[in-house]
């Protein structure tokens, strides 16, 4: 298995619907066994064994105490394990697929976290996919299920359908031109919860965003995907229309950012994760409105994956200091920007 | 504890203001009262709406702490007591549920915006357990009609017929 080789995952290698400013979607499904303490108070090794047996040799199974520390942390870099999982779990394993599009989490806060993701606004297709493993799970083992409460989750948040649909979106467009305050707090108004990803606080680095539903009771499945890809749709539009505006109104301003940007990643021999997440989320910008033909939005992602702090460990095959990394950072950034 | 305004209704809500010495002052409301307050002033609504959400749980909780203090609640599966759960906001096991339900769907309630029935999938065993249910109850039902207006013969049909669901067979 050469999941902790550097390499996107198929759900940011391929593209899918509105790529232009929605990177992916994915949807998390929350279970629990009938009749076992929820990991979270107390971990058992053998469930993991008993849910891990359901599964055909497609999926490859990892145990947290059996792998080390760097490919825990190259796991979260790629969104397959969460940091709960990789700090805190001791018996937790996780369920990889080849493709890498399914990461079915055991001994997380709940037993089973299953999650499906797809390249692009493809709510619809990481449900079915979803349903389809959760099904499959559920023929061999019985639930934790309540009629009135739904799934049985460990949080009062996720308890119901358990399911999480989510979307990473980058709105440099929105962001520019000060729109996101008053778009974040509109989605927020329809029950929508907004979280910036790679920084903190409203305003993150790289303008990338993800957004998410919060009611998981009360509401079925399809009624809160299709409720989040409409609201998408808006995001999506309105973003769209920030983009055309900068376009038109400051084409020579954004032009020389976007170029200033490239002209300090193709350059820096030491760069932060902050400074870089910036500049390529400037770079993304200029790729998407056609000033760069010989990038790929492919770059992008490789990019923004390949500059974390373990992947620049496990490139370098040994730990650094902080001036190192960004040195390593650096040199890695020019080498998959300047390679054709 | 109760509502400060209509000094009524339970309050499930604390405001965070400003009085005129300058201090933050905390007014409990009830949930008439707190949705009142917020509509008072459109601009914040939304702010309004963030607040619930956010300070609820933490607030909710601080309340069932208070009133929980002399009943000890207990889960008998895994022996989760509902003060352990105010701690962590996370229960223990499945049957946590049954032991604290009635502290537990107020604060579903609240963090699930007033829902507290599920309405999506439901597993296909329990699925077909319901099927089978609701047809037994609906045999019975003929059975018992049929047995009052005397017709056995076909009464025993049925009859059968309810025994061999009761069994487990899905056969006619
Ligand atoms: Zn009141
Ligand atoms: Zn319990």
């Amino acid at each position: 298995m050469n999941v902790f080789e550097p390499r996107l995952s198929s759900w940011l290698e391929n593209a899918g619907d509105d790529d232009d400013v929605v990177l992916s979607s994915r949807i998390r499904l929350a279970r629990n066994l009938k009749d076992e303490k929820f990991p979270i108070y107390e971990q058992k090794e053998e469930i993991v064994d008993q849910i891990a047996e359901v599964f055909d040799d497609s999926f490859s199974l990892f145990k947290m105490n059996q792998i080390s520390l760097l490919e825990k942390a190259l796991l979260v870099e790629k969104h397959l394990i969460s940091p709960y999982m990789m700090n805190k779990s001791e018996y937790g394993a996780v369920l990889l697929n080849e493709e890498e599009n399914v990461s079915i989490m055991l001994n997380e806060e709940d037993h089973l976290r299953i999650q499906c993701m797809t390249p692009g606004l493809r709510l619809f297709d990481a449900l079915e996919a979803a349903l389809q493993i959760d099904g499959y799970v559920e023929e061999k083992l019985t639930y934790a299920f309540d009629k009135q409460f739904g799934y049985l989750t460990s949080c009062l948040t996720n308890v119901g359908t358990g399911m999480r649909a989510s979307v990473m979106v980058h709105l440099p467009g929105l962001v520019t031109t000060k729109r996101i305050k008053s778009v974040i707090e509109a989605i927020r108004s329809l029950g929508f919860v907004v979280r910036g990803i790679y920084g903190e606080g409203s305003m993150p680095a790289s303008s990338i965003f993800q957004v998410s539903n919060q009611v998981t009771l009360g509401k079925t499945e399809t009624e809160i995907v299709e409720d989040l890809t409409q609201v998408m749709e808006q995001i999506i539009m309105q973003e769209r229309v920030a983009r055309t505006t900068l376009k038109q109104k400051f084409h020579i301003a954004l032009e020389d950012r976007v170029f200033r940007s490239y002209g300090l990643l193709m350059n820096c021999r030491i760069i932060s994760m902050k400074e870089a997440a910036d500049a390529i989320s400037d770079i993304r910008l200029g790729v998407e409105l056609g000033f760069f033909e010989h990038i790929s939005r492919q770059k992008m992602n490789e990019l923004v994956l390949f500059s974390q702090p373990a992947f620049l460990r496990k490139e370098a095959g040994r730990d650094m200091d902080e001036l190192e990394e960004k040195v390593i950072r650096a040199k890695v950034i020019r080498e998959i920007l300047g390679d054709k | 504890m109760i509502c400060q305004r209509c000094g009524e209704n339970k309050a499930v809500i604390a405001l965070q203001q400003l009085n005129e010495a300058g201090k933050v002052e905390s007014l409990y409301l009830c949930e008439n009262c707190a949705a009142n307050e917020a509509l008072s002033s459109e601009k914040d609504l939304v702010k309004a709406m963030d607040t619930f959400s956010e300070v609820a749980l933490d607030f909710l909780t601080l309340l069932q702490k208070e009133e929980n203090v002399q009943k000890k609640v207990v889960c008998g599966n895994c022996q989760l007591s509902f003060d352990e759960f105010l701690q962590t906001n996370r229960v223990g096991c499945s049957e946590c549920y049954s032991a604290f339900e009635e502290q537990l769907v107020p604060i579903i309630g609240r963090v699930q915006n007033g829902y507290t029935k599920h309405v999506g999938k439901v597993p296909a065993e329990v699925e077909r357990a319901e099927g089978v249910q609701n047809e037994i109850s609906h045999l019975q039902e003929k059975l018992a009609l049929l047995v009052k207006n005397e017709e056995f013969e076909e009464a025993a049909i049925i009859r059968d017929e309810i025994r061999a669901l009761k069994a487990g067979g899905e056969d006619k």
